[in-house]
């Protein structure tokens, strides 16, 4: 699979409207060139022989780590002004951002 | 969610098109402190106070996963008689909101921690439909946006962002509204009496979007719609309604059903549309590199399985068949788990094992709840006890006063919280069981309506009921209605002859 995934024109503009990243017209065809070049370079791990190797979701491998898990205590929060401090606008102590309504 | 229906399920048809409906739900989970942070989950506390740096999306801070979360999903899991995973992993979800700080949602895409459950819906008649549940995984609740505070901007709460959420998705089994209300019922119900959600849709803590789209009966699924966030019963009726309608009138005029989200606007009783396919989000789902796997033993998961409550289902079932209860009785008796435990406790206090339950639950069912529902009162709040309705029972059991008296007691009960033995002496209100007494008085009765007694004889057998009404009235309601029954038909019955 090595060298197919090319990141056209088309993505770029998908990717960045994804993201919310305004980009140029002009800027498009460099990205392109640059995020696939990135890739390929990302896709020479797939050289790499890995049929023997259990998959990291695997419960049954040895030592397998799993995640740590914390008491059902309150122990964080208020701390308004320092959640607060950032940002750009505030009132009746909530954030003020631009009307979003999806 | 692709899934063929069981067969032999009802249809849902609407001249010649079958709906088909699925239920996704988001169950905000009963916890102290937040899914992966020590925040309080408290719910309208003062804006921004219960937030952590880990909930306002701060650099450099790391999620850590609360345990009984984890419990919370499994019990419910459980309850739901579905598999709950020995491993499964968290996800981000990742989309632009100003409520959801980080720009993704934690969630569980590729590895629920639970699949495959199901939930068996009833119907008035007694029949049941078995919904198959598809998932329940564990994901992030957002903040709150309010958007009626400014003209041009939204004001943002965090106190919710990242309160834990169980998302409990069903198979498309459902065939119309009424399936659909019976089922958020029913899962509504289960929540509460294993206490893992407050499911309380006005608190926004259980939240339901509609799938839902039209085929001809047998066809393939057509192209569905989904109406997001619809925050009572009455409006996902509505809604459903709506557009079952809506999407009839578009495939008989031979136009598309296109995929798409929809908003219900209560106030217009229609939905519109809020995005379509093309511009969907794509969430571009990857497994959260800031989380290791759950990985839960099935030892544990065998205890947490073993220390569930009774679940409403075979609670029902029990009191039908100890109590000689009706489905109906049973079925509004178990929905709520305050009540039925009203019930229960009241049951340890009554004389008569026998006649006691049935009485009981119907004094409950009645007087009991519309005077709850008269003083808007919760169960819990109730001033009466269930000893002491317990004891109100017995008195009729033991024919001490008759129901009709009973109810004047249970008035003066509620107001005074006086036990029921008490109240009846204080206000003399002992049944009169004296024969000669109540013969006497039924006589006068019947000599005072000689042409009525004519009537009755000529065959207006209602007038009987007349009778016992008066000779009750004349020993100040006080009579026992059975013995002013039989003396009753005697006196009459000598009369004809």
């Amino acid at each position: 699979m090595t060298k197919q995934n090319t990141i056209s024109p088309e993505t770029v503009l998908k990717i960045s409207k994804l993201a919310c990243i305004s980009i140029q017209k002009e800027e498009i065809t460099h990205l392109s060139k640059e995020l696939s070049s990135i890739l390929s370079w990302i896709e020479q791990l797939d050289l790499v022989p890995t049929d023997h190797v259990d998959p990291f979701l695997n419960p049954t491998a040895q030592n397998f780590p799993t995640i740590e898990l914390r008491p059902d205590i309150i122990a964080d929060g208020n701390i308004r002004p320092e959640i607060l401090k950032n940002a750009p606008e505030v009132a009746l102590d909530m954030f003020v951002v631009p009307r979003v309504i999806d | 969610m692709t899934s063929p229906r069981p067969t032999g399920s009802s249809v849902g048809t609407s001249t010649s098109w079958e709906v088909v409906i699925g239920l996704e739900v988001h169950a905000q989970i009963v916890s102290n402190s937040k899914l992966f942070s020590s925040a309080s989950t408290q719910f309208a506390g003062p804006p921004n106070t219960q937030v952590s740096f880990v909930d306002g999306g701060f650099p450099g801070q790391l999620p850590t996963l609360n345990r009984f979360c984890v419990e919370q999903a499994v019990r419910t899991g459980l309850a739901l008689d579905g598999q709950v995973h020995t491993v499964s992993s968290f996800d981000r979800k990742n989309y632009f909101y100003a409520d959801l700080p980080t720009g993704y949602q934690i969630s569980q895409f590729f590895h629920p921690i639970m699949t495959g459950g199901h939930l068996d819906i009833e119907f008035d008649h007694g029949e049941s439909k078995r919904i198959r549940i598809n998932r329940l995984h564990l994901e992030q609740d957002a903040g709150k946006s309010f958007h009626d505070q400014h003209p041009h901007k939204s004001y943002i709460d965090l106190n919710r962002a990242g309160v834990g959420l169980m998302e409990i998705v069903s198979e498309p089994d459902l065939s119309n509204a009424e399936e659909a209300i019976l089922y958020l019922k029913k899962l509504r119900s289960l929540l509460r009496a294993i206490g893992s959600c407050n499911a309380n849709m006005e608190e926004g803590n259980f939240r339901a979007d509609v799938n839902i789209s039209l085929r001809r009966p047998g066809g393939a699924l057509g192209t569905r719609c989904e109406i997001k966030n619809v925050n009572s019963f009455k409006f996902i009726q509505q809604a459903i309604a709506y557009e079952i309608d809506r999407q009839k009138t578009l495939l008989e005029a031979s136009q598309p059903v296109v995929q798409e989200t929809r908003l219900y606007d209560p106030s217009l009783g229609e939905t519109r549309s809020m995005r379509s396919k093309e511009e969907a989000h794509d969430y571009r789902y990857f497994p959260d590199p800031d989380l290791l796997p759950v990985i839960l033993e099935p030892s544990w998961i065998e205890e947490v399985r073993a220390s569930l409550p009774e679940l409403p289902a075979a609670k029902q079932k029990r009191f039908m068949e100890t109590y000689g209860l009706v489905y109906y009785e049973a079925h509004l008796l178990t929905e709520d788990v305050s009540v039925a435990h009203f019930f229960e406790d009241g049951i340890k206090h009554l004389d008569d094992p026998v006649a006691g339950p049935k009485l009981l639950s119907s004094w409950i069912l009645g007087d009991f709840f519309a005077k709850l529902n008269k003083e808007n009162l919760s169960i819990d709040a109730s001033p009466v006890t269930p000893s002491m309705l317990a004891a109100l029972i017995s008195l009729i059991t033991k024919e001490v006063i008759s129901g009709r008296i009973a109810k004047e007691v249970f008035i003066h009960m509620w107001e005074t919280q006086k036990d029921p033995l008490q109240i009846v002496e204080l206000h003399n209100l002992v049944q009169i069981d004296d024969k000669s007494l109540i013969q006497e008085t039924a006589e006068k009765v019947l000599a005072d309506n000689p042409d009525m007694v004519a009537e009755y004889h000529q065959g207006r057998d209602k007038l009987f009921g007349f009778f016992v009404g008066q000779t009750i009235k004349q020993l100040g309601g006080k009579a026992n209605p059975s013995l002013v029954n039989s003396i009753l038909k005697t006196l009459l019955s000598a009369d004809r002859n």
